[in-house]
């Protein structure tokens, strides 16, 4: 069921949403063979006005999907190596002493590849924390202030960190403050046999698939008003609430759920109420309505609340992930909706 | 409204097949459920009157809106002022016949209804043909008893049976259907009867002198069917009044219409110094309460009228078998004297009026035939079980004493009777 177009003022409507967004994602699919569903949520990210971190062994098609969205979206984009030597100078950028053409010297502020619509860190667990907390100012403010000058981030900005869960060594695990500040992590599996396939005849082939971009003219300002598009869809009190009990459930001190007392250290922030809004909306306008469901909120739950949840020892044992503990609150939390 | 209908026929039914004291019942019962129903219906609407919310979410546990018709019902007024709220309402427009099919109908019958259905299922099993199997109640002559004959009389159109014709009594004349007319027809006219006698009973011992001529003027008709229906109903304790030889209890009737006043019951005088037997409403009963002190002589007189007409007339008829004429009108003068129901055979009705007491002798059962021969020999044999369970008692009451009636005065009466035709 599409919704008639009526919106008034220079709003996309929801079916032109729904058109760019599947543009944006076969022409992604073009570079990117399987990975549908995370390809999708990075996009919701992307549209929702959040940053995704994206966690997959080495190889598996992280960088190419950050590529391939900043292609498909004809935006600015950088890629910035994190490396255990990596300075916060080297992502925000630094003041140089230059000379003008007058012949007076003074100290001009040259960007960093954090000025980008489409920033991708890849592996930032392998850069220090003072480097990692670089990105925290940028992702929530949208702007670096550097030597007491606050710059403004490009608008749309959006991070694509990637993770590598083995090769530990080394590595400094992103703090919660960190971790808080992306909207999803979208963990990418491996390829199946087909998928696999289909990969390596399409990049060993003589004729290597070519990105269009989707947006003609000024792309950015088009994301802009797609992204007010999606703050106008419309909720309801009663999913507003289920949200708010759903992440309150995660909290052990507060939660009435069993599970989450025995293997739950830290549960979700309101940060992760957002996320699920923000998410569901956007997932509400892909599906046709202009309000959002509770399906919609389910649907970008493990996603949204999973890195916010910190797990225990005991939890670690007995093998049980937090993506596990959102599930059974999904199962259990069927109550809280109606 | 179901509820309604089902009450409704469930009274009609009760009332087509029940007797008036179970219908009464039964329609008390139903009228006392009806309201406790309807109460209890409104409390219940009342308590389970969904909020919009309630109601769209259960909308939309039904037909699966994906929370469109709950989010236009209770978003608040930030989200109305979205840019996508005429979205949301053209997208719930568009939904609307998905839910609309659905209607918000009951899907089960409330309990209350089912109670009520349940109930008259159960009256209608069994509470009707239970009472259509019960005897017919004291004092109402079965069909049997009546006969033909007699039920044709009192039957509007009906013939009654041709002279010579063999006429069956018992089961099988007629039929269920002529049985419960015959029943109702006579439960009428007894009711009718009674009420008559009720009313004569409370004039006489009110001491007033009612216009009788006037009355016999105005409903003659209604004395003649009376007394017709007395003197030819078999258990009719009326009819067997009249066969009774003389006495005070005739005189009554006689002396009445006599003195223009109407008939009345006879009475058995408990005035100290009276004779018992001449008494009753009407100038007849105050001259003979004027002869206190020769009381045997005032009451004879008295008696003596009564005589010449009911003890003359009222055989007369009996014996032809018919009941009309000066028969129906002597009968009605005498059974008013015995005559009623059968409740007051076992207690004699006591009643003051004004300076006079009296009490009521009433003769129970009704006679199929008569014993004996001649006019001062007619002896009533009741042969219902209740007037056989009360003959011996009231035997005191048939031995009346019959004088006789001088042939000249004999004739006087019968010109008076003749003239009242």
């Amino acid at each position: 069921m599409t919704v008639q177009a009526t919106v008034q003022s220079d709003l996309p409507t929801p079916q032109e949403f729904g058109t760019e967004f599947n543009a944006l994602e076969r022409e992604i699919g073009k570079m990117v063979v399987g990975h549908q569903d995370a390809v999708r949520k990075v996009l919701v990210a992307f549209f929702a006005g959040g940053h995704v971190l994206i966690e997959g062994v080495p190889g598996i098609g992280k960088t190419l999907i950050v590529r391939s969205l900043g292609q498909a979206l004809a935006l600015s984009f950088s890629r910035v190596q994190f490396t255990i030597d990596l300075m916060p100078a080297d992502v925000t950028g630094t003041r140089m002493l230059e000379e003008g053409e007058d012949g007076r010297r003074r100290m001009v502020f040259h960007r960093g590849p954090l000025f980008a619509h489409v920033m991708l860190a890849d592996e930032i667990n392998r850069a220090t924390p003072k480097t990692q907390s670089a990105l925290l100012e940028a992702m929530q403010e949208l702007q670096v202030t550097v030597a007491g000058t606050s710059h403004p981030l490009p608008v749309p900005f959006f991070v694509l960190a990637t993770l590598n869960p083995i090769e530990m060594e080394g590595t400094y695990p992103l703090p919660e403050a960190q971790l808080d500040r992306f909207l999803f992590k979208v963990p990418l599996l491996y390829p199946g046999i087909e998928e696999l396939r289909e990969i390596v005849r399409e990049t060993t082939g003589a004729i290597a698939p070519e990105i269009t971009p989707v947006f003609s003219g000024d792309a950015a300002r088009r994301i802009n008003e797609l992204r007010r598009l999606v703050r106008e869809v419309i909720v309801a009190p009663s999913i507003e609430e289920y949200v708010a009990a759903f992440v309150r459930e995660t909290v052990p001190e507060v939660s009435q759920d069993e599970r989450v007392k025995s293997y739950v250290s830290f549960g979700s922030s309101p940060r992760g109420a957002q996320a699920l809004i923000l998410g569901g909306k956007v997932f509400a306008l892909l599906n046709g309505r202009v309000n959002v469901a509770f399906s919609d909120v389910e649907a970008i739950a493990v996603p949204a609340l999973a890195h916010r949840l910190v797990v225990n020892f005991a939890a670690e044992t007995e093998g049980i992930t937090p993506a596990s503990i959102i599930e059974h609150l999904l199962q259990v939390g069927k109550k809280w909706q109606r | 409204m179901a509820t309604v209908l089902l009450a409704a026929t469930a009274a009609a039914i009760s009332a087509a097949y029940l007797a008036p004291i179970w219908f009464r019942a039964l329609f008390a019962l139903l009228l006392v459920a009806g309201l406790a129903v309807v109460t209890a219906s409104a409390f219940l609407l009342h308590s389970r009157w969904a909020q919009a919310k309630e109601a769209a979410r259960w909308i939309e546990q039904r037909v699966g809106l994906e929370d469109r018709l709950l989010t236009l019902v209770t978003a608040s007024a930030d989200a109305r002022s979205s840019r996508l709220w005429p979205e949301l309402l053209q997208d719930n427009e568009a939904h609307l016949p998905r839910w609309r099919g659905a209607r918000l109908d009951i899907p089960a019958v409330p309990w209350s209804l089912g109670t009520v259905v349940i109930a008259a299922s159960l009256a209608a099993i069994f509470l009707v043909p239970w009472t259509r199997d019960l005897p017919p109640p004291l004092g109402i002559p079965s069909p049997a008893a009546l006969g033909p004959g007699a039920l044709a009389e009192q039957v509007p159109g009906r013939d009654p049976p041709l002279p010579g014709t063999a006429v069956v009594h018992g089961a099988g004349g007629e039929g269920d259907a002529a049985e419960r007319d015959a029943a109702a027809l006579a439960m009428a006219a007894i009711d009718k009867v009674q009420g008559q006698l009720d009313e004569r009973f409370r004039r006489s011992f009110g001491g007033q002198v009612m216009a009788g001529e006037a009355d016999q003027a105005q409903h003659p008709k209604e004395d003649e069917q009376t007394a017709g229906f007395r003197a030819d109903s078999p258990e009719s304790g009326i009819g067997e009044s009249e066969s009774q030889p003389g006495g005070a209890q005739p005189a009554e009737g006689l002396g009445r219409r006599e003195d223009g006043a109407t008939t009345g019951p006879a009475v058995k005088s408990l005035e100290p110094g009276g004779d018992g037997r001449a008494s009753g409403g009407g100038q007849s009963a105050r001259k003979a309460q004027a002869a206190k002190p020769g009381g045997e002589e005032g009451s004879g007189k008295a008696g003596a009228t009564g005589k010449r007409s009911g003890g003359g007339d009222g055989p007369k008829a009996v014996a032809d078998g018919r009941s009309e004429g000066s028969g129906g009108a002597g009968g009605a003068g005498a059974g008013a004297g015995k005559a009623t129901g059968p409740l007051l055979a076992d207690k004699p009705l006591t009643l003051t009026g004004g300076r006079q007491a009296a009490q009521f002798t009433l003769t129970l059962g009704a006679a199929s035939g008569f014993e004996g021969e001649g006019e001062g020999d007619m002896v009533a044999v009741p042969h219902s079980r209740i007037a056989a369970g009360e003959r011996g008692a009231q035997a005191a009451d048939r031995q009346v004493r019959r004088e006789e009636v001088p042939p000249e005065y004999e004739g006087i009466v019968k010109r008076v009777f003749e003239r009242n035709r």
